[in-house]
């Protein structure tokens, strides 16, 4: 009896790891995919039946990487021009990295302080709400008069134009993650700071702050990643000196045949920076997830 | 001036700087900036917005601008094309949702137990979710590709019949349902696999001496205690589905045809690229009272669950 309920115990969990095996590898497929093509040359790109496993149906190869200029090679002449491709990456890192530091500022202070007053008045909920608010609209709506109001103050195709657009979605989650944050951090450790004779400013930065440095890693991932993967405001807001990495990558095969092993290469580019911000704060991301939906 | 004159004004000037910095004042500090960042970049074009929805403003054709009354909200009751956009928007926030809260929670209830490598599993299943979604878009369009693609390539292995995917009009939305569907799961799955793991395991225990089966404690007891915890994770995939954009752009740019145009395209075209600045604001704002209505809906559900700490 004890026996076979073991058995049925162990049968009943390797059945379970076989559907998560199967369900894992339907699930990265599909960027196994890209990540093969970046390395086909053309013969083994677009062929019928597709080539799938490297060494084995195909030679890696370096082609693509040469063709989009990124490795140089004097016996192969490359057909884009690497400059734009470093430019929108340089600037998609530079309005990521603007738009983080800014509503990473302006919310987490923000977010402190509606964890820890009162605002009489306004209710802590309703500013909290409005602010939560802001993430819910379709970009659509903004989209349209940002780009009245910027072609007529000089914003368009600049860094700082998108800068601001991107804080506007990002300054709400900042603020809703990280008031669930200082929400779980005792209040005693500033009471006992504020004796001590320090004003509210200081109790944030020398007590609060360090202690939520995992909460703001996680929020400063999650929005470089939303500026890095966002396409509509900076399709609309950007097209060239400002372009970003994506947009460029968007509008590559609008009227071309498509080279798909060009294209696998950039969206190698596109996606390994992202995955290595996941698994480098994945704790902290899995965290600040669940946070910001369930509280 | 003499230097007790300038000692004693810089000391006013503390004094008086330090009144407006007291500490009384600090959460004003603190929050004011945001809000009125929100207000000056989120709420004032809004309300531009929304006035311009009532304007005829047709930089194209070069005449001035005029007041438009209802005209605007009246012409897209009888623009076809805005109706065939919004159903589609509509169509796909219901089509990818649904299938998003099946699969998800599937997974989490798959991955709730003690499993060796579940932080292995769960950051491959992540992946996809914090991929850019234009290369997503690309990815599934390689993966559908009719002739050489590898899904019709591997339904030909099994003798399956093939698709057309993107290429046909009815198959192309329920194609880019997948691929959202592909990218949108994960999100569902590590919240629910959250909640999952944060309830109380006594009931549970309870109930397996007791007798019950896995399928009556999962009726009676998991459904119930994580169903706020549902409810709020599909109402916050349908606020993010109702903007979709980027994966359509790439994988069909609203084809073949209008069959897979979202109001966003449409909205977008019709102001950014036809100049038609009046109309194409009055279609985001429709756009706009579908996500307010999903968000009213969220923020009744909200407070009353899940300000519990």
């Amino acid at each position: 009896m004890l026996a076979s309920r073991r058995t049925r115990r162990r049968l009943e969990s390797a059945l379970i790891y076989i559907a998560l095996i199967i369900i894992t590898v339907v699930v990265v497929s599909p960027l196994y995919w890209t990540f093969v093509t970046a390395f086909k040359d053309p013969r083994d790109a677009f062929t019928y039946p597709p080539k799938y496993l490297p060494y084995i149906q195909f030679q890696p190869s370096l082609y693509a990487w040469k063709d989009v200029g990124l490795i140089k090679d004097p016996t192969q002449r490359g057909t884009h021009d690497p400059t734009s491709i470093l430019n929108t990456l340089r600037n998609s890192v530079i309005t990521a990295l603007g738009s983080t530091i800014v509503s990473v500022i302006l919310g987490s202070l923000a977010a402190y302080g509606l964890a820890r007053f009162e605002f009489r008045r306004w209710k802590n909920r309703d500013i909290a709400f409005f602010i939560l608010s802001q993430r819910m609209l379709p970009p659509i709506v903004l989209v349209i008069p940002y780009f009245i109001l910027y072609s007529r103050l000089g914003l368009i195709d600049t860094w700082h134009g998108l800068i601001i657009a991107h804080t506007v979605a990002n300054l709400p989650f900042v603020v809703w993650i990280m008031r669930g944050f200082f929400r779980g951090i005792p209040k005693e450790l500033e009471e006992s700071a504020r004796i001590d004779g320090c004003s509210h400013f200081q109790a944030f930065r020398k007590i609060i702050l360090p202690l939520s440095l995992p909460g703001l890693a996680a929020t400063s991932a999650f929005t470089t990643i939303f500026s890095w993967n966002e396409l509509l405001f900076a399709i609309t807001l950007t097209f060239q000196r400002a372009q970003t990495f994506p947009t460029l990558v968007a509008g590559l095969t609008h009227g071309s045949a498509a080279l798909w092993w060009d294209i696998s290469a950039m969206l190698l580019l596109a996606i390994v920076p992202v995955f290595i911000f996941i698994t480098l704060f994945q704790r902290y991301i899995v965290a600040g997830l669940t946070l910001g939906a369930l509280k | 001036m003499s230097t007790s004159a300038l000692q004693m004004r810089a000391a006013s000037s503390r004094v008086w700087l330090g009144r407006v910095f007291s500490d009384r004042y600090a959460k004003y500090y603190m929050v004011v900036p945001t809000l009125l960042y929100l207000l000056l970049i989120g709420i004032f074009p809004l309300i531009f917005s929304f006035g311009l929805s009532f304007l005829n403003w047709d930089v194209a054709a070069q005449r001035p601008m005029s007041f438009a009354g209802l005209a605007n909200y009246a012409e897209l009751l009888k623009d076809s094309r805005f109706l065939r956009t919004f159903l589609n928007t509509i169509l796909f926030v219901i089509g990818a949702v649904t299938l998003e809260a099946i699969f998800g929670f599937g997974l989490a209830l798959l991955l709730n137990r003690d499993i060796r490598g579940q932080g292995i599993f769960r950051v491959l299943l992540m992946l996809p979710m914090m991929a850019t979604p234009v290369a997503v878009g690309y990815t599934w369009r390689m993966l559908y590709h009719v002739t050489n693609g590898p899904i019709n390539h591997i339904l030909r292995v099994f003798h399956l019949p093939t698709g057309t995917w993107l290429s046909s009009g009815g198959t192309a939305l329920p194609s880019i349902i997948i691929t959202d569907v592909w990218q949108w799961t994960p999100f569902v799955f590590i919240i629910l696999l959250a909640g999952l793991q944060s309830l109380p395991r006594e009931p549970f225990e309870a109930a397996e001496v007791d007798g019950a089966s896995y399928l009556q404690s999962f009726y009676y007891l998991t459904l119930p205690m994580i169903w706020p915890i549902l409810v709020i994770v599909i109402l916050l995939r349908m606020v993010e589905a109702v903007k979709i954009f980027d994966i359509i752009f790439v994988m069909t740019a609203g084809g073949p045809g209008i069959s897979t145009e979202t109001s966003t395209m449409y909205a977008k075209l019709v102001s950014l690229t036809q100049f038609r600045l009046g109309y194409g604001a009055a279609i985001a704002y429709v756009l706009l009272i579908l996500s307010v209505i999903v968000f009213t809906i969220l923020t009744r559900v909200l407070p009353t669950e899940v300000e519990i700490e």
